[in-house]
């Protein structure tokens, strides 16, 4: 359904150009939940806000190419037909929405009047307080809105940037409840672009984790979170409190993340990575599968 | 500093700005070396040249009475700019102090000096010009005050949105947790934050700042002839452009325009520049 | 140390009647010397609002704050400032970026606490204090002279925590230290927080969203919800056996790494 083959996008700016995103391959199927995982610098906004075409015009496609059914389509900011298959909800739930209008009304502009209570009930929202404002709501009830406005143009993928985030933890376990729940009736594939692992992995059912715009593993989300591969995936695991019994054992990955404006050594965790070997700066290391649907980009991985 | 190299980075980019800057950095070098670059005396009179249009001799002619009209706006200059500086200095200060108390400290503080602030703002600059020379005297001081007052609302209003803006931010507090008291948290936290904003205010106030000078000297308040000022050399060749003599009017009108202007446009291009960087 | 007792806080709402608005109510914990005490809860518990009176930022309507045997919750905030109590109770707050003061270099935002409650004049002797400060939490000293915008979150947080140590406090009251930052930065702040509190002798106040991070930082912990505390007790216990309904809600909504959603989850050992 959506193929993105050997994507590289850079961006110029003042300080440079900034190679954001280097030879992705992603490839999502209708009704599975994928979950993009990654720090802050990782590319994954990049990346979701290109498969949307939500691109800034400064933003310059290097190589590579989004295929939608086969199609190929375009980044940035363009009129295209496939728009409408694919629904974005965003981080701060107020802030996508009008404040000076209601939600009915806002809905009623995605999808029209009649379906209004419809979507409100499936996103379990009392259907009166369609005449409410956004600023009348609790962020839990403005991300549900932003999701009913995404379903309101029938997607068949939603990319889900950073919905709970900023969310308390309950309202974020019933957010992502609903997500699935819908994704599940629907028939409607999810992208779901997070820096919580530990979300990602309770959630999704496969798990593609990047770092400094290439991606560095792709695997079911419970291998995943059982044995990383990838040096950078395990001590992102590593520095999960979640995982750690005391501080002490907390790890943290070392070193910063690469200067992306500036020269790239081939695999970009160089830098950061212990179990760095010679090869490692021949080329950039493939993707390659090394248990069933579980690939890893690196040459020395954890096995 | 980081207003330094945002200014620099914004100069870079929008040329208009920078040239306009440019001519406001020109006027100020001929109004502090202007007497050096005049090569008459601005008040000599020489009837036997009075009328006289541009030429190479006089640049912008002469005016009735014989004076090279070039000197005298190099003078006017100088006058004009002093004044304007002088008013928009003390408008400042005055203001700053005011809307800075006003915003931070909120309640009754603020409802006093707002209720100030208000009145002045229901002044017209010619009433308040006028009842001030009508209560103490025609003279240069007079006039600078009179603009100083006027513009005072425009600064005190921009620093207390800033610091009703920003005084629950958490620097703020943190300060409090660091030992400020109320006084230095305002001085040393809290104002640097409206420098930007009213470094904007003054550049658009300072323009007005001169017309209302020229204003008041046209109306004959304040400096009278023969002192060379913009205004005044436009009041006294107003009767000189019906008999054709167009340069005595037109040279200190063409010069006051400019300044204006370029005043303008620095603050509108200051105002792209800095409210970009705030908007991020 | 620390002796809180039913304190609480409500604020007026302007209206016809007198309209008062509890954000916090009636709350009790004792924090021994070098202890750690997490507070947890979700958003509009109150515990932001606990942090600060505390901190005596914001006045106590009514209630309790004994620090080493003398009340401090008569005392304003505004009064407080030159209590000597001050210095012995720092803030490290939230890391929303609007913590640091914009127009001062990370050095001189260290160094004001060294000038407004140390009372430090000379300069050498003010920088060098500074340049412990900043070795103590791991901050390159060429960082010190840049702004605020120059510096990464984690920099930042740094920054925030090298200032809140520079009065040589007794007691850290940290508001969501870590919040907004990325997991592995989060890593290496905590670890360094950790290591601090056994190196100064420092007692925690923790306050957080994240149940995770309290259990890595506190050996006690109070949840808190709609102002009130709902449950307290030592951390291992709270995690292990909840007896608060909401407390069990709380735990079962984390997202647990090694189970599927709708497993119940414990803690990794």
């Amino acid at each position: 359904m959506l193929d993105v083959r050997h994507l590289s996008i850079n961006f110029s700016t003042r300080r440079g150009t900034v190679k954001a995103l280097d030879r992705i391959d992603l490839q999502i199927v209708p009704g599975e939940i994928v979950g993009l995982v990654g720090e802050s610098g990782s590319g994954k906004s990049v990346l979701s806000y290109a498969i949307s075409g939500l691109l800034d015009s400064s933003a310059r496609v290097a190589s590579g190419e989004i295929c939608w059914h086969g199609n190929v389509i375009g980044t940035i900011r363009e009129r295209r037909a496939t728009r409408a298959a694919i629904a974005q909800i965003f981080q701060n739930p107020r802030a996508s929405l009008n404040p000076i209008m209601t939600i009915r009304r806002q809905l009623a502009d995605v999808a029209g009047e009649g379906q209004v209570s419809a979507l409100l009930e499936s996103v379990r929202i009392d259907p009166s307080r369609g005449n409410h404002y956004p600023f009348e709501l609790s962020g839990g009830q403005c991300q549900r809105v932003g999701i009913a406005l995404a379903l309101g143009c029938e997607p068949e993928l939603l990319i889900a940037d950073e919905p709970t985030t900023g969310l308390d933890v309950t309202t974020e376990a019933a957010i992502m409840t609903l997500i699935r729940d819908l994704s599940v009736r629907r028939g409607m594939a999810t992208l779901l672009v997070t820096h919580n692992l530990a979300l990602a992995a309770v959630h999704c059912d496969r798990i593609v984790v990047m770092h400094a715009g290439q991606i560095v593993e792709c695997a079911p989300a419970d291998r995943l979170a059982y044995a990383p591969m990838h040096p950078y995936a395990d001590q992102l695991l590593a520095s999960v409190p979640q995982h750690s019994a005391t501080a002490e054992d907390l790890r943290t990955v070392p070193g910063l993340l690469p200067d992306l404006a500036g020269p790239l050594p081939p695999c970009r965790f160089a830098s950061r990575c212990s179990r760095h070997q010679i090869d490692c700066d021949e080329a950039p290391p493939p993707l390659v599968a090394l248990a069933p649907a579980h690939f890893v980009a690196c040459r020395h991985p954890l096995c | 500093m980081q207003l330094t190299a945002t200014l620099q980075d914004g100069l870079r980019r929008d040329p208009l700005t920078a040239i306009t800057m440019g001519i406001i950095g020109f006027i100020c070098v001929v109004a502090l070396f202007g007497p050096i670059l005049a090569t008459y005396d601005p008040l000599a009179t020489d009837p036997s040249s009075a009328l006289k249009p541009p030429s190479w001799q006089h640049l912008c002619g002469t005016d009735h009475v014989g004076r090279d009209i070039c000197t005298r706006i190099i003078y006017a200059t100088r006058l004009d700019l002093f004044i304007a500086v002088l008013a928009v200095a003390l408008a400042l200060i005055i203001g700053s102090l005011i809307g800075s108390v006003a915003g931070f400290f909120g309640g009754f503080v603020d409802r006093i000096a707002m209720w100030i602030i208000d009145t002045i703002m229901a002044f017209p600059l010619f009433l308040l010009a006028m009842g001030i020379v009508a209560a103490l005297g025609n003279s240069l001081e007079n006039i600078v005050y009179a603009t100083a007052i006027v513009n005072v609302p425009f600064y005190a209003r921009t620093v207390r949105a800033e610091m009703k803006q920003r005084r629950e931010m958490g620097f703020v507090e943190a300060a409090r947790v660091s030992g400020n008291g109320p006084f230095r948290i305002l001085a040393v936290h809290l104002f640097p934050t409206a420098v930007p904003q009213l470094m904007i205010q003054v550049t658009l106030t300072m323009g007005w700042a001169m017309l209302n000078a020229a204003a008041l000297s046209f109306i004959g308040l304040g400096i009278r002839p023969p002192t060379p000022e913009w205004g005044i050399m436009v009041a006294e060749g107003a009767s000189f452009i019906i008999t054709g003599e167009w340069w005595v009017a037109l040279f200190p009108g063409l010069t006051l325009v400019l300044v204006v202007l370029s005043l303008n446009l620095v603050g509108d291009g200051l105002r792209d520049v800095l409210d970009a960087r705030e908007r991020r | 140390m620390l002796s809180v007792s039913q304190l609480s806080k409500s604020y007026q709402v302007r209206g016809w009647r007198a309209n008062a608005v509890a954000a916090v109510e009636n709350v009790d914990f004792e924090l021994a010397r070098g202890g750690s005490l997490g507070v947890v809860g979700e958003s509009g518990s109150g515990k932001s609002t606990l942090a600060r009176m505390i901190s005596r930022l914001v006045d106590v309507t009514s209630g309790r704050i004994v620090f080493e045997d003398a009340d401090i919750s008569a005392i304003s905030p505004s009064a407080f400032v030159h209590r000597p109590e001050r210095r012995k109770i720092q803030h490290v707050f939230q890391d929303t970026g609007e913590n640091l003061t914009p127009h001062l270099t990370a050095r001189a935002a260290v160094a004001d606490p060294i000038r407004r409650l140390v009372g430090v004049t000379d300069e050498e002797e003010i920088r060098a204090k500074v340049d412990a400060l900043a070795a103590s939490v791991a901050l390159s000293p060429d960082l010190l002279s840049r702004y605020p915008h120059q510096l990464s979150g984690g920099q930042k947080a740094r920054v925030g925590i090298a200032r809140a140590l520079a009065s040589n406090p007794d007691l850290l009251i940290l508001d969501e230290p870590t919040a907004a930052l990325d997991v592995s930065v989060q890593a290496a702040i905590l670890k360094l927080l950790h290591r601090l509190r056994s190196e100064f002798g420092l007692a925690y106040l923790f306050i957080s969203h994240d149940i995770e991070v309290v259990r890595l930082m506190c050996d006690n912990v109070i949840i808190m919800r709609l102002g009130r505390v709902v449950e307290q007790g030592p951390t291992r216990q709270i995690f292990e056996d909840p007896q608060s309904d909401y407390g069990r809600t709380l735990l079962a909504a984390v997202p647990r790494l090694k189970a599927k959603a709708g497993a119940t989850g414990d803690a990794v050992a």
